[in-house]
């Protein structure tokens, strides 16, 4: 079954086609989905919900790009939705402690130790995903796509919607970034 | 010098901790629990409805106001008496005159009878 069929027989509501969909590009969507919101159950949720938008929203897709982009797109943009919406509560639970009796608990992200990681680079691996966290949302993607998914500028720039330089300009930014936040946490 | 040279060696390290992560699999039976979720038809993060977002509501709110602001200027103008335009006294004595209410005729056909 080639790309084109697949696309068809999904659009037809082929269930068996689905099943292969999601088999094909499961481990793609979670890899990507963890690498932004370091958290494994987080990511499964993420995974599912994307397949379910892929689902309900395949006849919109054009075939203007290849199937995998189009999945990372909706990958990254349903992780990013998870990253803000974390980041709001804890805005939230900060306002809370500060105008509360101050006993409301603070929601803290743990340590992510990704299970792809070599075991002597646990620890520095942690250390960089503590950091990738606090870059901005475009940086983030940029980083993490080329550096968990393997993947090209020319390929970023694809899911991006932006031209190859630009990616290049923002891997640049994101090292740069990331450089000065693990100085700052060394020293 | 040298404690400058060991934190950037130890960043760099950082830096390179990610090359050669290994791709990790989905948990098992991700599709049993997707499939059930579909037929479901549930989803925890559902999207809000785009005409509940602030930015639209305000937008319908102010279309609302200026609809009724405008209303209420066009109401004013035409219920404003002219001088070539009957008052509404003058109105009421017309239609009590056509109708011939203008001279008690009800009460005077009750003695009549």
């Amino acid at each position: 079954l080639n790309e084109f069929e697949l696309i068809q027989k999904l659009k037809d509501g082929d269930e068996q086609a689905f099943k292969s969909l999601v088999e094909t590009y499961q481990d793609m969507v979670f890899n990507t989905a963890i690498g932004i919101v370091q958290n494994a159950e987080d990511a499964e949720d993420i995974a599912q919900e994307v397949f379910i938008r892929i689902f309900r929203s395949i006849h919109t897709f054009k075939g203007e790009s290849k199937l995998s982009t189009w999945i990372y797109r909706i990958t990254t943009s349903c992780a990013l939705d998870l990253v803000r919406s974390r980041k709001s509560k804890k805005r939230f639970a900060f306002l809370q402690r500060l105008f509360g009796d101050g006993n409301e608990p603070i929601y803290e992200v743990p340590d992510f130790y990704h299970p792809g990681v070599a075991m002597d680079q646990k620890e520095n691996a942690a250390k960089l995903f503590k950091a990738i966290e606090q870059l901005p949302d475009n940086q983030k993607v940029a980083f993490t796509l080329h550096k968990l998914e393997d993947l090209s500028y020319q390929e970023i720039s694809d899911i991006m919607k932006t031209s190859v330089s630009a990616v290049e300009s923002l891997m640049h930014r994101a090292k740069q970034n990331l450089r000065k936040i693990l100085e700052k946490e060394a020293g | 010098m040298y404690m400058k040279k060991e934190t950037n060696r130890k960043v760099e390290e950082i830096l390179d901790s990610l090359n050669g992560v290994k791709r990790i699999s989905t948990p098992d039976f991700f599709y049993t629990r997707l499939k059930a979720r579909l037929d479901k038809g549930m989803e925890p993060r559902r999207s809000a409805n785009p005409v509940l977002r602030p930015a639209y509501a305000i937008g319908i709110l102010a279309l609302i106001i200026t609809f009724n602001v405008i209303s209420l200027i066009k109401h004013d103008k035409t219920a404003m008496p002219t001088a070539s335009a009957p008052s509404d006294s003058e109105n009421t004595q017309s239609i009590a005159s056509a109708y011939q209410l203008d001279d008690n005729s009800v009460y005077d056909l009750n003695l009549e009878k």
